[in-house]
C-alpha cells in the first residue's frame, strides 16, 4: 500500500500534466483537431499497434539503435581503458574527445549520408560516433580512478597485464561504464528518430512525420507516445542489466 | 640452500619521490638482512616512509638506488613470491570470499580441483569458510582483513609483507586478530614484515622489531624479542615486556622532540 502511494508520489508530475491536459481538451480551448483527448490519442495507438505499423517500423529503428550503441560499447570501453593505462594514447585522443564533445555531431549527417547513403549505414554511423562520446570520456574517468591496489594485488598474485586489463580494471571501472552506457543509449534513441525523420522510408522517425503529413494530431500524438514508452523500455533494459553486472555497489 | 641466504636481503635502499620539481626523500638509506622463518615488525612515526619501504620490497614501486634480495634472488617488479597485504582492503569488491582467494590461483593456471583444496584450507584456517558466499561489503573490517590473510596465503609466497593490517581495527578484535596471526605464522613457517604503528602490537608479534626514524627514514634499532612462543595476550604484563616497549616509545619520542614535528 505504502509502497504504490510512494510511486504515485513520485511520479505525480506526470499525473498533473495528463489532468491538465485532459482539463483544456474537455474545455475545447482549441480546436480538437489540434489538441486531442488522451483517450482518443490512446486508441489511435492501439490501432498503430494493431494494424501491424509499428511492428513495420520499430524492429528497423532498434536495429540501428543497438548497431550503433553495441559498436560504441565494443569500441568505446576498451579504448577508454587503454587511454586510461597509457600516456601516449591519451594525448593522442583525448583532445579529439575533449575538444569534439560540444559540438554538434548531428551536423555530420549530411556527410555521411553523402557518403553513404540515406540507408542504415549513415545512421547507424551517426548513433556510433554519437554514443563513442560519453562512452569513452566515462569509462576514461572511472579507470583512472580505480584504486591502484586493486591492479597491484593482481599483479601480486601473478597476473598478466592482460588479465589484469579484463579482470580487474574492467570490473572496476564498470559502474561507470555504465554512467556512460546510460546517457548514450537514449541518444542512439534520439539520433535513430531524428535522422529517420530527415529522409526514410522506414522506422519510428519515418512514421512520426508520414503521420505528420496527415495533419491529424492525434496520430502524431499517438507515435509520439509509442517511441516515448520504446525509449522508457529501452532504459529499463539497461538498468536491469546494470544491476545484474553491478550487483555489488 | 644455502642457511646462510637471508630470507630478505635490503642493502643501501634509498627511495626519493618526486612531484613536479619538487623532490621528497622518503628513504635516507637502509640496509637490513633478515633470517627465514622470522617475524619481523617496523615502527616509526607516520609518515616516515614505512608503507614506501614495503612497497619497494614488494616491487609496486621503483627503488631510486640499492637493491633488494629475496632468498638471494633481485626483485624490482611484484610477484607471487612476496604476498602482501595493504593497508586498505585490496579484495575485489565484485567477486566473493571464495572467488577473491581462489583469483590468484586461477590466474596461475592451478587446477580446479587443487584450488578448491587450497582454497577451502585457507579459509578453514582463518575460520570464514562458512562466508564463502558472501561479498566483501557483506563482512565487517576484521573478517575483511582475515580473508586477504587467507588470499595472500593460498598462493604461497615465500615471504608475507603486511601494512598495519590491523591498523583500522578496534582493540579488541586487534587482540584477537593478533593472536590469530601469531598461530598461522607458526604454521606456516614463512617470513613475515610487518609494519604497525602500534608498539605493543610489534613487541607481542615479533623476534625481531626495527624502529625507523622520522623521515627521512633511516633504521634507529634494531631489537630481538625472544619471549617463548605461542605467546599468550598475558605476556604484555611482564616486566620485561613493559621494558622493551618503554625503550621503544623513548625512541620514538626522541624522534618527535628532536623534529618537533606532531604527528599525533
Ligand atoms: N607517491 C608519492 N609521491 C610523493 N610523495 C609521497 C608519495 N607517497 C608517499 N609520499 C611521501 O613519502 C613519505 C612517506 O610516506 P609513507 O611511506 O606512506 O609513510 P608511512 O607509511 O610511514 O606513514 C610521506 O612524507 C609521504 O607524503
Ligand atoms: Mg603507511
Amino acid at each position: 500500500m505504502k509502497k504504490g502511494w510512494n510511486i504515485i508520489v513520485q511520479y505525480q508530475s506526470l499525473i498533473w500534466i495528463v489532468v491538465a491536459w485532459e482539463i483544456i481538451a474537455f474545455m475545447q480551448v482549441m480546436p480538437e483537431r489540434l489538441f486531442p483527448s488522451l483517450g482518443k490519442v490512446v486508441v489511435v495507438a492501439i490501432d498503430l499497434i494493431s494494424s501491424g505499423m509499428l511492428m513495420e517500423n520499430l524492429p528497423t529503428t532498434l536495429f540501428r539503435v543497438f548497431a550503433g550503441f553495441a559498436l560504441a560499447a565494443v569500441v568505446g570501453v576498451p579504448l577508454g581503458l587503454l587511454m586510461s593505462r597509457s600516456a601516449k594514447l591519451n594525448d593522442v585522443m583525448q583532445p579529439m574527445f575533449s575538444l569534439g564533445y560540444p559540438i554538434p555531431r548531428v551536423a555530420l549527417y549530411p556527410i555521411l549520408v553523402f557518403i553513404l547513403g540515406l540507408g542504415s549505414a549513415s545512421k547507424v554511423s551517426l548513433i556510433f560516433i554519437e554514443c563513442l562520446f560519453p562512452i569513452v570520456l566515462n569509462t576514461y574517468y572511472g579507470a583512472t580512478r580505480v584504486g591502484k591496489i586493486y591492479l597491484w594485488a593482481g599483479q601480486n598474485m601473478g597476473a598478466s597485464s592482460s588479465q589484469i586489463f579484463w579482470r580487474i580494471l574492467l570490473p572496476a571501472t564498470m559502474p561507470t561504464i555504465f554512467t556512460g552506457l546510460k546517457i548514450a543509449l537514449p541518444l542512439a534513441f534520439i539520433i535513430a528518430v531524428l535522422t529517420e525523420m530527415i529522409g526514410s522510408t522506414v522506422g519510428m522517425g519515418y512514421l512520426l512525420s508520414y503521420m505528420s503529413a496527415s495533419l491529424m494530431q492525434e496520430k502524431v500524438l499517438a507515435c509520439v507516445l509509442l517511441i516515448t514508452l520504446v525509449g522508457y523500455l529501452l532504459n529499463l533494459l539497461l538498468q536491469v542489466i546494470q544491476r545484474k553486472y553491478v550487483f555489488w555497489q | 640452500m644455502s642457511t646462510q641466504t637471508p630470507a630478505i636481503d635490503i642493502e643501501k635502499l634509498r627511495k626519493v619521490y618526486t612531484r613536479g620539481k619538487e623532490e621528497v626523500t622518503a628513504i635516507q638509506e637502509i640496509s637490513l638482512q633478515i633470517p627465514e622463518g622470522k617475524f619481523v615488525s617496523i615502527v616509526g612515526p607516520s609518515g616516515c616512509g614505512k608503507s614506501t619501504f614495503l612497497h619497494i620490497v614488494g616491487g609496486f614501486i621503483p627503488k631510486s638506488t640499492g637493491t633488494v634480495r629475496i632468498r638471494g634472488k633481485e626483485v624490482d617488479k611484484p610477484g607471487p613470491d612476496r604476498g602482501m597485504m595493504f593497508q586498505e582492503s585490496a579484495l575485489f569488491p565484485w567477486k566473493n570470499v571464495y572467488d577473491n582467494v581462489a583469483w590468484g590461483l586461477e590466474v596461475q593456471g592451478v587446477e580446479k580441483a587443487k584450488r578448491d583444496e587450497i582454497v577451502e584450507h585457507y579459509l578453514k584456517l582463518v575460520h570464514l569458510w562458512d562466508f564463502r558466499n558472501n561479498l566483501p561489503s557483506e563482512l565487517s573490517g576484521g573478517m575483511k582483513q582475515r580473508i586477504s590473510l587467507a588470499r595472500v596465503l593460498a598462493f604461497n609466497p615465500d615471504v608475507l609483507l603486511m601494512d598495519e593490517p590491523f591498523g583500522a581495527l578496534d582493540a579488541q578484535t586487534r587482540e584477537k586478530m593478533q593472536v590469530e596471526l601469531q598461530r598461522i605464522w607458526q604454521e606456516s613457517n614463512k617470513s613475515v614484515m610487518f609494519v604497525t604503528h602500534d608498539i605493543d602490537e610489534a613487541v607481542f608479534l615479533s623476534d625481531i622489531v626495527v624502529v625507523f626514524s622520522g623521515r627521512p627514514a633511516v633504521i634507529k634499532e634494531i631489537i630481538e624479542i625472544d619471549f617463548a612462543r605461542p605467546r599468550q595476550l598475558d605476556v604484555h604484563k611482564t616486566q620485561e615486556f613493559m621494558d622493551i616497549r618503554n625503550h621503544i616509545w623513548d625512541l620514538l619520542h626522541q624522534e618527535h622532540s628532536k623534529s618537533g614535528e606532531d604527528e599525533f
